[in-house]
C-alpha cells in the first residue's frame, strides 16, 4: 500500500466509514512502521488545528427570530421577507399587464360581431361534430376539414369558391389546415 | 430522549412551530459556519442562512429519511453557488472542462476571508488562512470533513460526486496544505498537549452525523 492509498485509509477511519475488516488491516499496518503513525498523528493534528482556527460563528440574532416568525406563519402563507422595491412594482407590472391582455382578448370587439358570431358558430360545430360522429369515414372527414378550412378562411377576410377539379389540393387534414393561416400572402386565393 | 431531526421535522409539518425552532438551534452554528467560511461576509451569510431556513419551511414535506445536516447544505451550497453565478455569469463552475476536472477545482477561492481571523494560535491562523485559498470544491470537502464532521459519503452525495473524488478532493487539499505551510507543518508531528486538549474540546462540539 503506497502513501496516498494509506492517508485514503485514515481519511475513511476518522470519519467512521471504513469497515471492520478494514480497520483492522489498517491498525495492524499502523503498528507496523512508525512512519505510518506519524502520519495519522500530523493527520489528527492538522484537523484539530483546523478546528480551532476556522471560523465558527452563529447567525445574528434577528435572522434566528425572522426564521422563527416565519415558522409560526399557519402554512401557505409563507411569503418572502425581503421582497425587493423594484421586484414588488416589476410583479405589479406583470399583473396589470395580464389583466389589460385578458380584458382585449376575453370582451368582443364591437366593430366586428360578425366574426366573433361565426367563431362561436365554427366551434360549436366542430365540437359537436367530434363528439357524435367517431366514425367518419375518409371522404367525410374530408368534408368536414373543407367546411373548416372555409371558415376559417371567411374569419381571416377572403372570399372562398368551391373547386371540384383534378388541381384541387388532396388535403392532409389537419397539418393543411393549420399552414393555411400562414400561406395566406402566397397564395391569395386558396383551395379548400 | 433526544427526538432525531426527522421526527423533529415530522412534528414541524404536523403544525407544531416549536420543532422547527429546535432544529434550527441544533444547526445554527455548524451550517452558519459553514456558510461564513464560503461566503465573503457575515451580511450575505446571513441572508444565506435565513434562505435556507424559509425553503426548509417551505419545502418541508420534501424531506425524507436521511442527513437533515447533509439536505441543509445542499440548499446552502446551491444558493452560494447561484449567488456566485449572478455576480460572475460567464463562470461556470460546475461544467467539466477540457482537462478533465471541473473548472471549479483549477480556481483559487480568492483573498483570504476577513472573517476567517484570529481564533487560536499563529500555526492554526496560517491554516485557516491556506485553507481559504484553496480551490472552492477543495476548501468545501475539507470544511465539510473537518469542521462539521460530515463523513465523505454524505460530502459526495452534497457535491454530487463519487466518494472517491470527494477524497481525492480532501487529499489534494492536504497536499496544498502542506507544501503552503512548509516548516510550519512540522509543528503538526510535535504537537503540544495544550493544543490537543483544546481541539478536542472543540471536536466534542462538533455535530455529529
Amino acid at each position: 500500500m503506497n502513501r496516498s492509498e494509506l492517508e485514503r485509509k485514515i481519511l475513511l477511519a476518522q470519519s467512521g466509514e471504513l469497515a471492520p475488516a478494514e480497520k483492522a488491516e489498517l491498525e495492524l499496518l499502523l503498528a507496523q512502521s512508525d512512519e505510518n503513525m506519524a502520519l495519522r498523528e500530523e493527520l489528527d493534528n492538522l484537523f484539530l488545528q483546523a478546528q480551532n482556527a476556522l471560523v465558527s460563528a452563529e447567525p445574528s440574532p434577528e435572522t434566528v427570530s425572522r426564521i422563527l416568525s416565519e415558522a409560526r406563519e399557519p402554512a401557505g402563507r409563507n411569503r418572502i421577507l425581503f421582497t425587493r422595491p423594484a421586484v414588488r412594482l416589476a410583479a405589479c407590472a406583470a399583473a396589470l399587464a395580464l389583466a389589460v391582455t385578458g380584458w382585449f382578448a376575453l370582451v368582443p370587439d364591437e366593430e366586428q360581431p360578425d366574426q366573433v358570431s361565426q367563431l362561436q358558430v365554427l366551434v360549436a360545430m366542430v365540437s359537436e361534430e367530434d363528439v357524435q360522429d367517431e366514425a367518419v369515414t375518409g371522404e367525410m372527414e374530408e368534408e368536414r376539414v373543407r367546411a373548416l378550412a372555409r371558415q376559417l378562411l371567411i374569419m381571416e377576410g377572403f372570399e372562398t369558391e368551391e373547386i371540384f377539379s383534378e388541381e384541387a389540393l388532396l388535403l392532409d387534414p389537419a397539418p393543411t389546415t393549420l399552414r393555411l393561416r400562414n400561406m395566406t400572402e402566397l397564395h391569395p386565393r386558396i383551395c379548400v | 430522549m433526544e427526538s432525531t431531526d426527522y421526527e423533529l421535522l415530522s412534528c414541524y409539518r404536523e403544525g407544531q412551530a416549536d420543532a422547527l425552532a429546535q432544529l434550527v438551534d441544533r444547526y445554527r452554528r455548524p451550517l452558519f459556519s459553514y456558510i461564513l467560511n464560503m461566503t465573503p461576509n457575515m451580511a450575505e451569510a446571513d441572508e444565506v442562512f435565513q434562505e435556507v431556513w424559509l425553503r426548509v419551511i417551505k419545502k418541508a414535506h420534501r424531506y425524507r429519511k436521511g442527513s437533515f445536516f447533509g439536505w441543509l447544505v445542499t440548499i446552502a451550497r446551491n444558493l452560494i453557488i447561484d449567488r456566485g453565478r449572478r455576480k460572475r455569469p460567464s463562470l461556470v463552475l460546475d461544467v467539466e472542462s477540457d482537462k478533465g476536472s471541473p473548472l471549479v477545482d483549477r480556481l483559487p477561492a480568492g483573498t483570504p476571508n476577513p472573517a476567517m481571523s484570529a481564533q487560536a494560535n499563529e500555526l492554526g491562523n496560517r491554516i485557516a488562512e491556506e485553507v481559504n485559498t484553496l480551490p472552492i470544491e477543495q476548501k468545501e470537502v475539507f470544511l465539510l470533513r473537518v469542521q462539521a464532521n460530515v463523513p465523505f459519503k454524505e460530502i459526495a452525495r452534497i457535491q454530487k460526486t463519487s466518494i472517491n473524488t470527494a477524497l481525492a478532493r480532501m487529499q489534494y487539499a492536504l497536499h496544498k496544505l502542506r507544501r503552503a505551510l512548509k516548516e510550519d507543518y512540522v509543528e503538526l508531528t510535535n504537537p503540544s498537549e495544550n493544543t490537543k486538549t483544546g481541539a478536542r474540546e472543540t471536536v466534542a462540539e462538533g455535530v455529529a452525523s
